[in-house]
């Protein structure tokens, strides 16, 4: 019997076993069976991406062996990630849309460059479908979930009708768009006040009112259409059930390219201002096994149906009475993943990596994954600890907390310049411990011992939350940081 | 000691036939050595010049190499051309990729190129074409001269901001 390797997968290429005619005589092996003995692996990937998590994910390149190809701007000639990759490619001058959001120039720099993969880090093109499509189109690997999953994912209210499809609990809310004030009013008495109403096509806060009572609703749906209207150039609105004082809950999920799915346990994210993560936590202290593995088994059937790969992440809002409901996925590796590896010992970056060469789930996750301890992750930025000002330029020290428990992923070096066109984050503190109380001892503590000079950084912010009451007893949600910063004198917000 | 002060003194050397010379001038020792009778190149060997700052040296393969130390020594962010060669003249007038990708010197396989070394260019001449993602891009000159140097080799590939053609300016 002769069989035919005929897999059209761009990845195996690289092997040259397309086309290849394989004798099988006695054994009857399917060419299914016979890829099980050629562990593929990529010789090159290409980084798109910039700071920490371009460091990170060099690091993992370089524990699989994998030549790493750093992209960088002019005004990143002198980061880490071009310092620790294999390669480097100049590929546009400092600002975004010139260099690392410029897709024609990421995809020459993987082609003089021969990558095999791109692994798109998180933001920048990470969730960019067509970009996904683009490295499809040219034979390179995209690191992440099928085009289309993305795209739909990136869609709020497809996503919504998705899940709702699979059952998924989502927010009770308008099915799709609320054409009229009138129909707001009647999906309201449905929902139950307090509403809130959203802008389709946008976020970040615009084109939202929260609504409390039928008086007031007219003139909130209308400020809110034509604030979207100017924001998003579109003034569709939906309607969902608002939540006063709810906590945010996201499970992380790994699924391979064999329709095999994961759920490895969630993350509180409730510590925000105005929606930007501040410190992370796993588990949450109010999410039970029980919970867990329910939402756990949820995910892992519904996410096997919508034809999932790669990494992700779901989000959640649980409201007071400790119900979970689906506010959007994250179809990439977040900036909060270290606190899942460190209590479940899981690399979810060479993960990603295997999944996309090819590896089965069971392959790749070769041990049951037990949760075990707490750890929590502090996100120093370059910013004024009580103004919020980004602060770039030189530091000019910059000692590293370590010790028992510590983890610290960054980019930022002494006498290294934090240039003044991307975001402010420089570090990722993250403290495991035993139980919570001793994560958070281990946290205090590692923050005294963080010393930056030269520009401001949220550490003493940071120091503060930790030293907060609430904090320590777990008593969180979405409006903490506006408690706090309101009883710390600074005006709210 | 500069680099124009450094090629007078190699070409007084070469022109006096002087086969080994030695200098010391405060942080600065210079020892320069001649193969006699042939055109070998000079050794130089330059004590770590302390006083000078050294002209970045062209790195040869910018897509191999990785940038050896630039994250240890006092990082200077956004620095134009730093990959550049030091021009040799002062008005050598460098002009650089706008983009990555695969540099070729000529319109098509086995065309003859667009230019040589020696040619006289008019702003907005075609000079090469960079392919990025099969597609070819015309890389028109950007100042008026003669080509001085020519940096890359057909089919190399190149990056954004990466030294094409020396151009004398005139």
């Amino acid at each position: 019997m002769t069989i035919v390797f005929c897999s059209s997968r761009a990845d195996l290429s690289p092997l040259g076993l397309r086309g290849k005619r394989f004798r099988s005589a006695q054994l009857k092996l399917r060419p299914f069976d016979l890829a099980q003995f050629i562990q593929f692996m990529f010789k090159k990937i290409l980084i798109a991406n910039r700071g920490e998590i371009a460091l990170r994910v060099i690091c993992a390149c370089k524990e699989l062996g994998i030549k790493a190809v750093a992209i960088y701007s002019e005004a990143d000639r002198n980061s880490l990630h071009v310092r620790f990759a294999d390669e480097a490619i100049c590929i546009g001058p400092p600002r975004l849309s010139d260099s690392y959001l410029n897709v024609p120039a990421v995809i020459s720099a993987a082609e003089i460059a021969n990558a095999e993969a791109i692994h798109p880090g998180y933001g920048l093109l990470s969730e960019n479908a067509n970009f996904a499509e683009v490295c499809q189109a040219c034979g390179i690997k995209f690191i992440g979930p099928p085009p289309e999953v993305t795209r739909m994912m990136g869609e709020k209210e497809k996503a919504r009708a998705a899940m709702k499809q699979v059952d998924v609990p989502i927010l009770p809310g308008s099915d799709g768009i609320v054409e009229s004030a009138e129909q707001a009013a009647e999906w309201a008495r449905r929902i139950g006040y307090p509403v809130i109403v959203k802008a389709s096509a946008g976020g970040g806060g615009r084109g939202m009112r929260i609504i409390r009572s039928e008086q007031e609703l007219p003139n909130l749906y209308h400020g809110a259409q034509s604030e979207a209207a100017a924001a998003f150039g579109n003034g569709d609105l939906y309607m969902e059930k608002f939540i006063e004082r709810p906590r945010h809950i996201e499970f992380q999920v790994l699924a391979d390219e064999h329709g095999n799915v994961m759920s490895l346990g969630e993350r509180e994210c409730s510590i925000q201002r105005r929606h930007q993560k501040l410190v992370e936590e796993a588990p949450s202290v109010v999410v039970t096994q029980e919970l867990r593995d329910r939402i756990g088994g949820i995910l892992v059937k519904s996410l096997a149906e919508i034809g999932y790969m790669n990494a992700g992440t779901v989000e959640f809002l649980m409201d007071e009475d400790g119900g979970l409901y689906f506010i959007e996925m994250n179809t990439r590796i977040q900036v909060e993943h270290p606190v899942t590896e460190m209590t479940t010992d899981v690399d979810l970056v060479k993960s990603q990596i295997r999944i996309a060469a090819g590896e089965k789930l069971d392959d790749v996750i070769l041990h049951k994954v037990y949760f075990r301890g707490h750890a929590i992750e502090c996100r120093i930025n370059a910013e004024h600890p009580e103004k919020f000002t980004p602060s770039a330029g030189k530091i000019t020290v910059f000692n590293l907390p370590g010790g028992t428990g510590i983890r610290v992923d960054t980019a930022a070096y002494a006498e290294g310049v934090i240039p003044p066109y991307y975001d402010s984050l420089i570090a990722k503190l993250c403290a495991r411990g035993r139980d919570r109380d001793e994560a958070i001892s281990r946290m205090a503590r590692a923050l005294d011992m963080f010393v930056v000079e030269g520009i401001y950084t949220s550490i003493p912010l940071h120091k503060r939350i930790m030293a907060d009451p609430d904090f320590r007893a777990g008593n969180i949600d979405t409006k903490f940081m506006e408690r706090f910063l309101a009883r710390q004198g600074n005006s709210g917000e | 000691m500069n680099q124009k002060e450094l090629r007078e003194l190699i070409e007084f050397l070469v022109e006096k036939d002087i086969a080994e010379f030695e200098m010391e001038r405060g942080d600065l020792k210079l020892h320069i050595k001649r193969g006699v009778n042939s055109a070998a190149t000079p050794i130089i060997q330059a004590a770590p010049v302390v006083t000078q700052a050294v002209p970045v040296a062209p790195i040869p393969a910018p897509i191999v190499a990785v940038p050896v130390g630039p994250a240890i020594e006092p990082a200077k962010a956004a620095e134009p051309g730093a990959p550049a060669p030091a021009a040799e003249e002062a008005n050598l007038h460098i002009v650089k990729s706008p983009m990555v990708g695969t540099f070729y010197e000529a319109p098509s396989p086995g065309a003859p190129p667009f230019i040589f070394v020696g040619d006289s260019v008019k702003e907005g001449q075609v000079l090469c074409i960079i392919e990025a993602m099969k597609l070819m891009n015309e890389i028109e000159a950007d100042a008026s001269g003669e080509i001085a140097k020519i940096f890359v080799s057909n089919g190399a590939p190149v990056e954004y901001g990466m030294a094409l053609f020396g151009i004398r300016k005139s």
